[in-house]
Protein backbone atom coordinates (compact mmCIF):
# COMPACT_ATOMS: atom_id res chain seq x y z
CA UNK A 1 0.00 0.00 0.00
CA UNK A 2 2.92 2.49 1.00
CA UNK A 3 4.34 1.94 -2.43
CA UNK A 4 1.59 2.18 -4.49
CA UNK A 5 1.04 5.80 -2.71
CA UNK A 6 4.38 6.45 -3.46
CA UNK A 7 3.88 5.14 -6.99
CA UNK A 8 0.73 7.66 -6.94
CA UNK A 9 3.19 10.40 -6.10
CA UNK A 10 5.69 10.14 -8.25
CA UNK A 11 2.79 9.41 -11.07
CA UNK A 12 1.12 13.16 -9.74
CA UNK A 13 4.78 14.73 -9.48
CA UNK A 14 5.21 14.01 -12.87
CA UNK A 15 1.72 14.64 -14.30
CA UNK A 16 2.27 18.56 -12.73
CA UNK A 17 5.80 18.38 -14.73
CA UNK A 18 7.93 18.38 -11.76
CA UNK A 19 10.46 16.09 -10.37
CA UNK A 20 9.44 12.91 -8.24
CA UNK A 21 8.57 14.01 -4.61
CA UNK A 22 8.92 12.67 -1.74
CA UNK A 23 5.96 11.36 0.43
CA UNK A 24 6.20 14.65 2.96
CA UNK A 25 3.35 14.84 6.26
CA UNK A 26 1.34 17.28 4.97
CA UNK A 27 -0.40 19.86 8.03
CA UNK A 28 -4.74 18.74 8.72
CA UNK A 29 -7.07 19.98 10.46
CA UNK A 30 -8.86 18.79 13.73
CA UNK A 31 -10.63 17.21 10.94
CA UNK A 32 -8.20 15.42 9.62
CA UNK A 33 -8.54 17.14 6.29
CA UNK A 34 -5.33 18.89 4.61
CA UNK A 35 -5.04 22.24 5.78
CA UNK A 36 -4.07 24.82 3.43
CA UNK A 37 -3.98 27.71 5.57
CA UNK A 38 -0.57 30.03 5.04
CA UNK A 39 0.91 32.39 2.63
CA UNK A 40 1.25 31.40 -1.26
CA UNK A 41 2.47 32.05 -4.72
CA UNK A 42 1.40 31.22 -7.64
CA UNK A 43 2.70 31.84 -11.67
CA UNK A 44 5.68 31.04 -12.81
CA UNK A 45 7.39 34.27 -11.63
CA UNK A 46 8.89 35.24 -7.86
CA UNK A 47 7.04 37.31 -5.94
CA UNK A 48 10.79 39.45 -5.69
CA UNK A 49 10.47 40.02 -9.56
CA UNK A 50 12.32 38.06 -11.34
CA UNK A 51 11.97 34.43 -13.07
CA UNK A 52 11.74 31.88 -10.50
CA UNK A 53 14.31 30.09 -12.38
CA UNK A 54 16.53 32.70 -11.66
CA UNK A 55 15.16 33.05 -7.84
CA UNK A 56 16.67 32.68 -4.61
CA UNK A 57 13.35 32.03 -2.55
CA UNK A 58 11.71 29.99 -6.07
CA UNK A 59 14.68 28.41 -7.61
CA UNK A 60 14.45 24.60 -5.62
CA UNK A 61 10.90 24.40 -7.63
CA UNK A 62 10.22 23.70 -11.15
CA UNK A 63 7.29 25.66 -11.88
CA UNK A 64 4.51 25.41 -14.19
CA UNK A 65 4.40 28.80 -15.88
CA UNK A 66 0.41 29.95 -16.09
CA UNK A 67 -0.81 30.86 -19.06
CA UNK A 68 -0.81 34.33 -17.48
CA UNK A 69 2.64 34.77 -18.53
CA UNK A 70 1.50 35.50 -22.48
CA UNK A 71 1.55 31.96 -23.74
CA UNK A 72 -1.72 30.70 -23.66
CA UNK A 73 -1.32 26.92 -22.85
CA UNK A 74 1.53 26.24 -21.12
CA UNK A 75 1.19 23.80 -18.04
CA UNK A 76 -1.32 21.82 -19.94
CA UNK A 77 -2.31 21.71 -23.87
CA UNK A 78 -2.68 24.58 -25.87
CA UNK A 79 -5.44 26.64 -25.84
CA UNK A 80 -6.90 27.26 -29.17
CA UNK A 81 -10.70 28.99 -29.63
CA UNK A 82 -13.39 28.12 -32.02
CA UNK A 83 -12.68 29.64 -35.56
CA UNK A 84 -14.08 32.97 -35.13
CA UNK A 85 -12.81 33.35 -31.48
CA UNK A 86 -9.28 32.27 -31.97
CA UNK A 87 -9.53 35.20 -34.95
CA UNK A 88 -10.50 37.64 -32.54
CA UNK A 89 -7.67 36.23 -30.01
CA UNK A 90 -5.05 36.83 -33.33
CA UNK A 91 -6.00 40.38 -33.72
CA UNK A 92 -5.72 41.16 -30.14
CA UNK A 93 -2.09 39.40 -30.53
CA UNK A 94 -1.54 41.69 -33.41
CA UNK A 95 -2.10 45.10 -30.96
CA UNK A 96 -0.07 43.80 -28.17
CA UNK A 97 -3.18 43.32 -25.79
CA UNK A 98 -4.25 46.92 -25.15
CA UNK A 99 -7.50 45.92 -24.23
CA UNK A 100 -6.11 43.56 -21.33
CA UNK A 101 -8.87 43.93 -19.23
CA UNK A 102 -6.11 44.56 -16.13
CA UNK A 103 -4.87 47.11 -17.58
CA UNK A 104 -7.65 49.11 -16.23
CA UNK A 105 -7.20 47.42 -12.68
CA UNK A 106 -9.87 45.07 -13.26
CA UNK A 107 -10.23 42.11 -11.70
CA UNK A 108 -8.15 39.61 -13.45
CA UNK A 109 -10.74 36.12 -12.58
CA UNK A 110 -9.92 32.98 -12.10
CA UNK A 111 -7.66 31.12 -12.40
CA UNK A 112 -5.85 34.24 -14.13
CA UNK A 113 -5.07 35.91 -10.64
CA UNK A 114 -3.04 33.18 -9.60
CA UNK A 115 -0.74 33.42 -12.36
CA UNK A 116 0.17 37.22 -10.88
CA UNK A 117 3.13 37.76 -9.23
CA UNK A 118 1.80 38.46 -5.88
CA UNK A 119 0.87 36.39 -2.90
CA UNK A 120 -2.14 35.42 -1.50
CA UNK A 121 -3.59 33.56 1.64
CA UNK A 122 -5.40 31.00 2.67
CA UNK A 123 -7.72 30.88 5.88
CA UNK A 124 -9.21 27.24 5.75
CA UNK A 125 -12.29 26.63 8.08
CA UNK A 126 -14.49 23.62 8.42
CA UNK A 127 -17.54 25.49 6.92
CA UNK A 128 -15.47 27.80 4.40
CA UNK A 129 -12.57 28.49 2.46
CA UNK A 130 -11.15 32.15 1.93
CA UNK A 131 -8.53 33.35 -0.31
CA UNK A 132 -7.47 36.73 0.27
CA UNK A 133 -5.10 38.37 -3.26
CA UNK A 134 -2.49 40.94 -2.81
CA UNK A 135 -3.49 41.32 -6.87
CA UNK A 136 -6.08 43.66 -7.44
CA UNK A 137 -7.20 43.17 -4.16
CA UNK A 138 -9.04 40.10 -4.92
CA UNK A 139 -10.86 37.66 -2.33
CA UNK A 140 -13.29 34.80 -2.45
CA UNK A 141 -15.32 33.48 -0.28
CA UNK A 142 -15.90 29.58 -0.46
CA UNK A 143 -17.98 27.42 1.28
CA UNK A 144 -18.30 23.63 1.47
CA UNK A 145 -21.28 22.57 0.28
CA UNK A 146 -24.37 24.47 -0.70
CA UNK A 147 -25.40 25.36 -4.53
CA UNK A 148 -24.85 28.14 -6.85
CA UNK A 149 -28.27 29.48 -7.03
CA UNK A 150 -28.14 32.23 -9.07
CA UNK A 151 -25.53 34.50 -8.47
CA UNK A 152 -25.29 38.34 -10.10
CA UNK A 153 -22.21 37.86 -12.68
CA UNK A 154 -18.60 38.73 -11.42
CA UNK A 155 -15.04 38.90 -12.37
CA UNK A 156 -14.55 35.92 -9.40
CA UNK A 157 -17.17 34.09 -10.14
CA UNK A 158 -19.69 32.09 -7.35
CA UNK A 159 -17.37 29.41 -5.47
CA UNK A 160 -18.11 25.79 -3.96
CA UNK A 161 -15.67 23.66 -2.22
CA UNK A 162 -15.95 19.86 -1.94
CA UNK A 163 -13.20 16.94 -1.19
CA UNK A 164 -12.16 14.19 -3.17
CA UNK A 165 -10.19 12.72 -1.12
CA UNK A 166 -7.58 14.82 -0.07
CA UNK A 167 -7.70 16.87 -2.86
CA UNK A 168 -9.90 20.22 -2.73
CA UNK A 169 -12.18 20.66 -5.33
CA UNK A 170 -13.52 24.05 -6.33
CA UNK A 171 -16.49 24.33 -8.72
CA UNK A 172 -16.89 28.16 -9.97
CA UNK A 173 -19.65 29.67 -12.02
CA UNK A 174 -21.31 33.28 -12.22
CA UNK A 175 -18.63 34.72 -14.30
CA UNK A 176 -19.51 37.95 -16.23
CA UNK A 177 -17.49 37.78 -19.58
CA UNK A 178 -14.85 40.79 -18.72
CA UNK A 179 -12.37 38.73 -17.68
CA UNK A 180 -9.28 37.03 -20.06
CA UNK A 181 -8.21 33.69 -19.23
CA UNK A 182 -4.41 35.13 -19.75
CA UNK A 183 -2.86 37.74 -20.96
CA UNK A 184 -2.56 36.27 -24.55
CA UNK A 185 -5.96 37.95 -25.23
CA UNK A 186 -8.16 34.95 -24.32
CA UNK A 187 -11.00 36.76 -23.46
CA UNK A 188 -14.51 34.95 -22.03
CA UNK A 189 -18.18 34.14 -22.36
CA UNK A 190 -20.40 34.59 -18.73
CA UNK A 191 -21.05 30.80 -19.60
CA UNK A 192 -17.70 30.23 -17.92
CA UNK A 193 -17.11 27.25 -15.84
CA UNK A 194 -14.01 26.33 -13.74
CA UNK A 195 -13.24 23.41 -12.05
CA UNK A 196 -9.97 23.57 -9.50
CA UNK A 197 -8.36 21.16 -8.00
CA UNK A 198 -6.13 21.48 -5.13
CA UNK A 199 -3.22 19.09 -3.56
CA UNK A 200 -1.38 20.13 -0.80
CA UNK A 201 2.25 18.12 -0.95
CA UNK A 202 3.49 20.14 2.23
CA UNK A 203 5.13 23.49 1.00
CA UNK A 204 3.89 23.33 -2.28
CA UNK A 205 0.60 23.03 -3.88
CA UNK A 206 -0.24 21.52 -6.81
CA UNK A 207 -2.67 23.27 -8.43
CA UNK A 208 -5.22 22.77 -11.93
CA UNK A 209 -8.18 24.29 -13.44
CA UNK A 210 -10.36 22.62 -16.09
CA UNK A 211 -12.06 25.68 -18.28
CA UNK A 212 -15.29 25.14 -20.38
CA UNK A 213 -16.42 27.83 -22.23
CA UNK A 214 -18.70 26.58 -24.17
CA UNK A 215 -19.69 29.06 -26.97
CA UNK A 216 -15.66 30.03 -27.27
CA UNK A 217 -14.07 26.24 -26.81
CA UNK A 218 -14.54 23.12 -28.74
CA UNK A 219 -13.45 20.94 -25.39
CA UNK A 220 -12.79 21.80 -22.17
CA UNK A 221 -8.69 23.15 -21.83
CA UNK A 222 -6.90 22.73 -18.16
CA UNK A 223 -3.79 24.53 -16.81
CA UNK A 224 -1.48 23.61 -14.71
CA UNK A 225 0.61 25.82 -11.61
CA UNK A 226 2.28 25.13 -8.42
CA UNK A 227 1.86 27.24 -5.41
CA UNK A 228 4.96 27.80 -3.06
CA UNK A 229 4.44 28.23 0.57
CA UNK A 230 5.87 31.97 1.12
CA UNK A 231 8.86 32.14 4.14
CA UNK A 232 7.83 33.08 7.26
CA UNK A 233 6.69 36.83 7.62
CA UNK A 234 5.88 37.40 4.03
CA UNK A 235 2.53 37.61 3.47
CA UNK A 236 -0.12 39.86 1.02
CA UNK A 237 0.46 43.63 1.42
CA UNK A 238 -1.69 46.55 -0.36
CA UNK A 239 -2.22 46.51 -4.08
CA UNK A 240 -4.44 49.98 -5.03
CA UNK A 241 -3.96 49.30 -8.63
CA UNK A 242 -5.81 52.74 -9.65
CA UNK A 243 -3.69 54.86 -7.31
CA UNK A 244 -1.15 55.79 -9.90
CA UNK A 245 -2.05 53.80 -13.65
CA UNK A 246 -0.19 55.67 -16.05
CA UNK A 247 0.42 52.69 -18.62
CA UNK A 248 -3.58 52.58 -19.72
CA UNK A 249 -2.40 56.57 -21.44
CA UNK A 250 1.05 54.80 -23.11
CA UNK A 251 -0.13 52.03 -24.68
CA UNK A 252 0.05 51.88 -28.72
CA UNK A 253 -1.67 50.08 -31.17
CA UNK A 254 -5.44 49.89 -31.92
CA UNK A 255 -8.27 48.26 -29.54
CA UNK A 256 -9.73 45.48 -31.26
CA UNK A 257 -12.59 46.93 -29.38
CA UNK A 258 -12.93 49.95 -31.76
CA UNK A 259 -12.44 48.11 -35.41
CA UNK B 1 13.20 12.68 -18.36
CA UNK B 2 14.08 14.99 -15.90
CA UNK B 3 16.54 16.74 -18.04
CA UNK B 4 14.17 17.10 -20.52
CA UNK B 5 11.42 18.52 -18.13
CA UNK B 6 13.99 21.04 -16.32
CA UNK B 7 15.23 22.38 -20.45
CA UNK B 8 11.59 22.84 -21.14
CA UNK B 9 11.10 24.63 -18.08
CA UNK B 10 14.03 27.27 -19.14
CA UNK B 11 12.69 27.55 -21.91
CA UNK B 12 9.66 28.52 -20.86
CA UNK B 13 10.57 31.43 -18.52
CA UNK B 14 13.13 33.30 -21.14
CA UNK B 15 10.09 33.99 -23.13
CA UNK B 16 8.14 34.94 -20.31
CA UNK B 17 6.94 38.52 -20.37
CA UNK B 18 8.71 40.52 -17.52
CA UNK B 19 7.24 40.06 -14.33
CA UNK B 20 5.30 42.30 -12.03
CA UNK B 21 3.87 44.16 -14.97
CA UNK B 22 0.29 44.28 -14.95
CA UNK B 23 -0.12 44.91 -18.72
CA UNK B 24 1.66 43.79 -21.34
CA UNK B 25 5.27 45.41 -21.99
CA UNK B 26 5.61 45.60 -25.75
CA UNK B 27 2.16 47.45 -26.08
CA UNK B 28 3.85 50.21 -23.87
CA UNK B 29 7.82 49.96 -24.33
CA UNK B 30 10.23 48.76 -27.09
CA UNK B 31 12.80 46.05 -25.14
CA UNK B 32 15.71 47.16 -28.03
CA UNK B 33 15.57 50.47 -27.47
CA UNK B 34 17.64 50.53 -23.77
CA UNK B 35 18.41 53.61 -22.26
CA UNK B 36 21.20 54.88 -19.07
CA UNK B 37 20.61 57.74 -17.70
CA UNK B 38 22.51 59.83 -15.27
CA UNK B 39 20.69 62.64 -13.41
CA UNK B 40 18.86 64.62 -10.32
CA UNK B 41 15.75 62.79 -8.89
CA UNK B 42 13.09 65.20 -9.02
CA UNK B 43 10.02 63.23 -7.36
CA UNK B 44 9.43 59.51 -6.23
CA UNK B 45 6.17 58.26 -6.24
CA UNK B 46 5.38 54.95 -4.45
CA UNK B 47 2.48 54.11 -5.78
CA UNK B 48 0.99 51.29 -7.23
CA UNK B 49 0.44 49.78 -10.04
CA UNK B 50 3.91 50.50 -10.23
CA UNK B 51 6.55 52.85 -8.41
CA UNK B 52 8.22 56.04 -10.49
CA UNK B 53 11.32 57.73 -10.27
CA UNK B 54 11.22 60.79 -12.13
CA UNK B 55 14.84 62.56 -13.43
CA UNK B 56 16.29 65.59 -14.45
CA UNK B 57 18.48 64.11 -17.68
CA UNK B 58 20.81 67.08 -19.47
CA UNK B 59 20.54 65.78 -22.83
CA UNK B 60 23.95 67.11 -25.95
CA UNK B 61 22.70 70.10 -26.14
CA UNK B 62 22.58 70.61 -22.20
CA UNK B 63 18.36 71.15 -22.53
CA UNK B 64 17.30 69.66 -19.12
CA UNK B 65 14.62 66.53 -20.12
CA UNK B 66 12.31 65.62 -16.98
CA UNK B 67 12.36 61.62 -17.51
CA UNK B 68 9.65 59.31 -15.76
CA UNK B 69 11.05 55.79 -15.15
CA UNK B 70 8.71 53.12 -14.66
CA UNK B 71 9.41 50.33 -11.97
CA UNK B 72 8.20 47.48 -9.37
CA UNK B 73 5.20 48.14 -7.44
CA UNK B 74 6.31 49.13 -4.14
CA UNK B 75 5.83 45.78 -2.77
CA UNK B 76 8.09 43.89 -5.10
CA UNK B 77 10.65 46.66 -4.45
CA UNK B 78 10.10 46.26 -0.65
CA UNK B 79 10.94 42.92 -0.57
CA UNK B 80 13.99 42.84 -2.94
CA UNK B 81 15.47 45.44 -0.24
CA UNK B 82 14.62 48.23 -2.66
CA UNK B 83 12.71 50.35 0.36
CA UNK B 84 11.00 53.37 0.05
CA UNK B 85 14.20 55.20 1.49
CA UNK B 86 17.02 54.41 -0.76
CA UNK B 87 16.54 57.04 -3.35
CA UNK B 88 15.43 60.53 -2.45
CA UNK B 89 14.33 63.82 -4.28
CA UNK B 90 18.07 65.51 -5.00
CA UNK B 91 19.98 62.09 -5.19
CA UNK B 92 22.13 61.95 -8.31
CA UNK B 93 21.57 58.49 -9.72
CA UNK B 94 21.86 56.45 -12.59
CA UNK B 95 19.06 54.31 -14.09
CA UNK B 96 18.76 52.04 -17.36
CA UNK B 97 15.63 50.95 -18.79
CA UNK B 98 13.89 50.29 -22.09
CA UNK B 99 12.44 53.39 -23.51
CA UNK B 100 8.31 53.67 -24.02
CA UNK B 101 6.95 53.70 -27.70
CA UNK B 102 4.89 57.08 -27.17
CA UNK B 103 7.00 59.21 -25.49
CA UNK B 104 11.07 60.32 -25.63
CA UNK B 105 11.04 60.58 -22.11
CA UNK B 106 9.35 57.67 -20.44
CA UNK B 107 10.92 54.13 -19.80
CA UNK B 108 10.62 50.77 -18.28
CA UNK B 109 12.97 51.24 -15.57
CA UNK B 110 15.46 47.80 -14.77
CA UNK B 111 18.58 48.59 -12.69
CA UNK B 112 19.10 51.99 -10.22
CA UNK B 113 22.64 52.86 -9.44
CA UNK B 114 22.25 55.37 -6.07
CA UNK B 115 25.19 57.87 -5.62
CA UNK B 116 26.89 55.61 -2.84
CA UNK B 117 27.80 53.18 -5.70
CA UNK B 118 24.73 50.37 -4.98
CA UNK B 119 22.98 49.08 -7.25
CA UNK B 120 19.53 47.78 -7.68
CA UNK B 121 16.86 46.43 -9.59
CA UNK B 122 13.91 48.56 -10.18
CA UNK B 123 12.11 47.05 -12.63
CA UNK B 124 12.34 43.78 -14.75
CA UNK B 125 14.49 42.75 -17.40
CA UNK B 126 12.98 43.03 -20.46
Amino acid sequence: MKTLFGSLLIATAFAFGQAPAVAVKIPRTADGKPDFTGAWQGGGVSLYGEAAGNNHATAAIPQTPPAARGGGGRGGERLVYKEEAEAKVQAGRATTYKDDPTVKCLLPGIPRIFGMPMPFEIVQTPKQIAMLFESFHGWRLIPFGGSHGDPDPSFLGDSIASWDGDTLVVDAVGFNGKIWLDGAGHFTDDQLHVTERYTLNGDTISYEATMFDPPLMNKPYTQRMTFIRLKEGERPREYECIENNQDIEHLTGPSVKAK
Amino acid sequence: MRAKLTLLAVAVFVAAIPAAAHHSFAAEYDASATVTLKGVVTKVEWTNPHAYIYVDVKDETGKVVNWGMEGYPPNTLTRTGFTRHIVKEGDTITITGYKARDSAARAAAREVTTSEGKKYNFGPAA
